[in-house]
């Protein structure tokens, strides 16, 4: 059984490592790479990728990667749902089921580690 | 015309990211096994600091990626990485052994790439006939 701190773990590095990449996508369409490094939004989204990462390290040294792994690929699945609502990024049924494959694809690695 | 080629060259970019990433997480790992807390010094360790290289570049291409195409085709990309530490962890580590789940994941994986990238050059189509 998992415990609830490492759950707690999971989410937090879940929600700030998509939040994120949400962040690092907006300041990367709206500024050009010279003045990227200067802008806020940036060094928001570099700062979530980080603590993301960190915690992502501590949930791998306590949990099985059998556990981790699928876990993590929830981030897949939340990032594309901010995409459509905050980017205005359309779906369609191809990208919903690539996007199932590649969590499924995690999970199958998952299994055989 | 020039949206399309401009998606193809951020798959190709994510792509590369992912290989700097993962091999800079094995460098990582390998590092890591150096690493006494007892003497800090041994944080600055050949593998380790290689693997942090590889890691600032990779995220660079994950930057220069994200100007060229939509987050929800290009970040699940980032799931190639799983591919690539899959096979290349047998060399660095002899006790991580390929299986048939790990082959049937990363072929899935592979799969599922290729049909996002398929799939969302489909729809770039249909918007440019509009």
């Amino acid at each position: 059984m998992i415990e609830f701190f490492i759950i707690i773990l999971i989410i937090v590095g879940v929600l700030s490592g998509s939040m994120a990449v949400l962040l690092l996508k907006k300041a990367a369409s709206q500024y050009s790479l010279r003045v990227l490094f200067f802008r806020r939004i940036f060094w928001e989204g570099a700062g979530l990728f980080g603590l993301s990462l960190l915690l992502y390290v501590i949930v791998l040294q306590r949990v099985d990667i059998s556990v981790a792994y699928p876990l993590s690929s929830i981030s897949y699945l939340l990032t594309t749902m901010l995409s459509v609502k905050f980017l205005g990024e359309k779906m369609t049924t191809w990208k919903w089921i690539a996007l199932a494959g590649v969590m499924a694809g995690v999970t199958l690695i998952a299994i055989g580690s | 015309m020039a949206e399309k080629s401009s998606l193809r060259t951020g798959f190709l970019l994510m792509i590369a990211c992912t290989i700097f990433t993962s091999t800079g997480q094995l460098l990582w790992k390998a590092g890591a096994l150096k690493i006494s807390f007892s003497s800090p010094l041994t944080f600055f360790n050949l593998p380790f600091i290689a693997g942090c290289f590889l890691y600032v570049v990779g995220s660079l291409l994950l930057i220069l990626a994200l100007k060229r195409g939509e987050l929800s085709v290009l970040y699940p990309i980032i799931a190639t990485s799983y591919v690539w530490v899959s096979i290349l962890a047998p060399f660095f580590f002899p006790t991580e052994v390929m299986n048939a789940w790990k082959w049937a994941g990363v072929s899935l994986i592979l799969f599922s790439v290729c049909l996002l990238g398929w799939s969302s050059g489909i729809r770039k189509k249909q918007e440019d006939l509009q």
